[in-house]
């Protein structure tokens, strides 16, 4: 990772814009590693400040924060105590300057004169670079609106390791992000933006595009998305921010054969209306499965829940309902998740029967779709 | 007298245990048994173990615990019956029901074993402890049977403690946590008791939701075969998914535990399922596969199956991805469920296990209260 010279970094720079980019690296530091020098963050100067890295070897962040460089060089710090540190300092310049000899790094801000003891940068494990592979450019704005629609239906459970990650589908047509935990699939069409020659089908872990909104937050414009040639390790940059991630070996679900094709009712549902409702009444569902019955009538949709002895909660959300009357029952979590990420007022809500899977979308859009499976309960 | 900060409320807690309860129950239920040396053996063979022994048969010194033969060799004459649980359950059924009348705070602890608490409850004012015990006793008498008898109070653990060097109960109330540890118990445990010797109630009347169901058995001559594992298998995932859907559980995990004969050793492997299972085929399904991991030329002597991950069969939350459940499996056990209900475990078979003696029965191990709500 650019130059790692045995001259001693010497630099300035602003103890607040250090902190936060320690911040946002540090969520890259694994919490049980077993590899010491994976505590560290690495520290080098660039051409642009100064570059800050930290990997768990699955996911790398690295930051770039503006510096006055005096002396190029880099070194290895705790993260930890770093972070902790210079999230204390006053809003003064911070002197930074590395004795190679004992590898200690001198902090001076304002009253404190601060050493701390650092590992050489030759020990930190170089990240793969992104030199080479398959490219591809997705507006920042729209790549992280779908990240936030789908990452949440990923599964967190590593019996299944395929389901842990975000499926990036690249066609000819564009991308596609999917995330499902197999009860509930999201599905996100990014807006299309000139053709690709790439095809590809990555599974991205979903811990890791989690990463991607807090690590390119004040970066604007273009992702660039790199996928290495051995399709292992996929890289984002955007302006002088970066994320590598080791890509999921093994084949994703055929999630387009679980999109519904037809649906016997239509409900038109205001967003926020639902989310309260599905809210208060889920609150009866807590002990019981988090199983909510909705149930259509006339002009409107009835949500209920029961606990045994707990109590029960029924309440009616006015909605436009096409089609035949329904009643179906799902997790309320699902629902909510879904609720939650809708940019539109309104929501359609689609269904073909108690026992089939339900679609949530925009009205009359499928760039967006989710779908939940029901929970089979006797009504 | 020293201050010892006893509770001198009237004491609430009782425990009633059944005497000799499935040889008394089984003397109960044939009058000719009634007086002679009577044990309830796991099987009708010599290198059986003995479940429970009639006081008659106590007295000439046959304990549970014991091997058939050794019994014999005490008593040649000694009759061995094997258990019958469901005639069991229903006595247990009953004394529950007449302590339910004291209380609603009852805590099966097992099949012949219960305890109660009558704090609060009218009867404690009007029969006090001593006279709700005999109230308990004669209606086991006059329900249950005059050959059924229980003997009412506290403590079961005399021996572990007489271990540790308690022997009297004063010996148990001056003992130090650090001499109850001596006695096996846990350091929980042993706070408690001293909060309880000193007359405090601690611990709920709430008894845990079992967690797994599992069958296992114990072969009268150990086999390396693959089809006649596969019988023995496939009848224990049916017993396992019978007590389940008794239950109205389903679960996801399937262990298999294998014990080699006569070359010890033994194995346990599970497998998680994408989706919770109930039915006898889907876990005997899951547990071929995992028997598929034992070393093939080695003989085996007792096998089990288990079912862990246990949720309400009602929270039915589907897959996506899965085949559609085929309903067909479900109904088709639901009816031999009620057929053999109504008409026996034997009365409908499956093909594969048609014409072959039941091998595996339905039993009650200890500590375990026989009831598949449980």
């Amino acid at each position: 990772m650019g130059i790692r010279s045995q001259t001693a970094l010497k630099l300035t720079c602003q103890p607040s814009t250090l902190s936060s980019a320690l911040q946002i690296v540090s969520r890259a530091i694994s919490t049980r590693t077993t590899l010491p020098i994976l505590n560290n963050i690495l520290l080098e100067t660039t051409s642009e400040g100064l570059a800050l890295t930290a990997t768990n070897l699955e996911i790398g962040i690295r930051k770039v924060v503006a510096a006055e460089v005096a002396e190029e060089g880099s070194t290895t710090v705790p993260a930890r105590l770093l972070t902790d540190f210079v999230g204390t300092l006053p809003e003064k310049d911070l002197e930074m300057a590395l004795d190679l000899s004992t590898q200690t790094l001198s902090l001076k801000c304002a009253r404190f004169d601060t050493h701390v003891k650092c590992i050489e940068a030759e020990e930190f494990p170089p990240g793969p670079r992104p030199d080479e592979g398959d490219r591809l450019s997705i507006p920042l704005d729209e790549l992280l609106a779908a990240i936030e629609q789908t990452q949440m239906a990923a599964s967190t459970d590593e019996a299944r390791p395929v389901l842990t990650g975000v499926l990036l589908h690249i066609d000819r047509d564009g991308q596609t992000l999917a995330a499902t935990d197999g009860h509930r699939l999201a599905v996100r069409k990014l807006q299309a933006r000139g053709g690709s020659d790439l095809e590809a089908r990555l599974i991205v872990p979903a811990r890791a595009l989690a990463e991607l909104p807090r690590a390119f937050r004040g970066e604007s414009g273009e992702v660039e998305v790199i996928v290495s040639k051995a399709r292992n390790q996929i890289f984002f940059r955007a302006g002088t921010s970066e994320v590598t991630s080791r890509l999921i070996d093994g084949t994703y679900p055929n999630y387009t054969q679980v999109i519904p094709t037809k649906s016997s009712t239509t409900v038109k549902v205001a967003t926020s209306e639902l989310n309260q409702t599905v809210r208060a009444v889920s609150l009866f569902a807590r002990d019981s499965a988090n199983v909510i019955r909705l149930k259509t009538e006339t002009g409107g949709l009835v949500l209920s829940a029961t606990t045994n002895e707990v109590g029960d909660s029924r309440a009616e959300v006015s909605a436009d309902v096409e089609g035949s009357d329904i009643q179906i029952a799902f997790n309320a979590r699902y629902i909510l998740d879904a609720l939650a990420v809708a940019a539109e007022d309104h929501v359609e809500l689609l269904f073909d029967g108690p026992l089939s899977p339900g679609l949530i979308r925009p009205p009359g859009s499928d760039q967006y779709l989710y779908v939940i499976m029901p929970v089979r309960v006797a009504m | 007298m020293v201050e010892l900060g006893l509770n001198r409320a009237e004491p609430a807690t009782l425990v009633v245990d059944l005497n000799c309860a499935f040889a008394s129950i089984e003397q109960q239920h044939d009058p000719s048994l009634r007086g002679r040396p009577l044990a309830i053996a796991a099987y009708a063979t010599d290198a059986a173990t003995i479940v429970s022994s009639s006081r008659e048969a106590r007295d000439l010194g046959i304990k549970t615990g014991m091997r058939v033969f050794e019994a014999k060799a005490l008593y040649p004459r000694l009759v061995i019956r094997e258990p019958n649980p469901p005639r069991y359950r229903e006595v247990s059924d009953k004394l529950i029901e007449i302590l339910q009348r004291h209380t609603p705070d009852v805590l099966r602890m097992s099949i012949d074993e219960a305890s109660l608490n009558l704090a609060g409850t009218p009867d404690l004012t009007r029969l006090g402890p001593e006279g709700v015990g005999w109230a308990i006793k004669r209606a086991v008498r006059a329900e249950v049977g005059e050959w059924v008898t229980c003997s009412i109070g506290i403590d079961a653990t005399a021996r572990h403690l007489a271990r540790a060097g308690i022997r009297t109960p004063l010996d148990f109330l001056y003992a130090t946590p650090q001499r109850l540890r001596l006695a096996g118990m846990r350091r929980e445990v042993a706070e408690h008791w001293l909060k309880r010797l000193r007359g405090y109630e601690v611990g709920s009347f709430e008894s845990a939701r079992r967690k797994s169901y599992s069958h296992s058995h114990v072969m009268a001559r150990a086999t390396s075969v693959q089809a006649d594992l596969e019988e023995l298998l496939m009848r224990l995932s049916e017993m396992v998914g019978r007590r389940l859907r008794a239950a109205g559980r389903r679960g996801s995990v399937v262990t298999v535990s294998v014990v080699y004969r006569p070359r010890a050793g033994h194995f346990s492997h599970q497998a998680k399922q994408p989706q919770p299972i109930s039915t006898g085929e889907e876990i005997y399904r899951a547990a071929l596969e995992l028997l598929a991991a034992r070393e093939p030329n080695r003989e085996i002597g007792t096998l089990g199956v288990g079912l862990s991950g246990l949720s309400d069969a009602a929270e039915d939350q589907m897959d996506l991805f899965a085949e559609p459940r085929a309903p067909r499996g479900d109904r088709l056990e639901k009816a031999m469920d009620t057929i053999r209900d109504r008409f026996g475990e034997d009365a409908v078979q499956r093909g594969r296990l048609l014409g072959r003696a039941p091998v595996v029965r339905d039993r009650i191990a200890f500590g375990n209260t026989g009831h598949p709500e449980e």
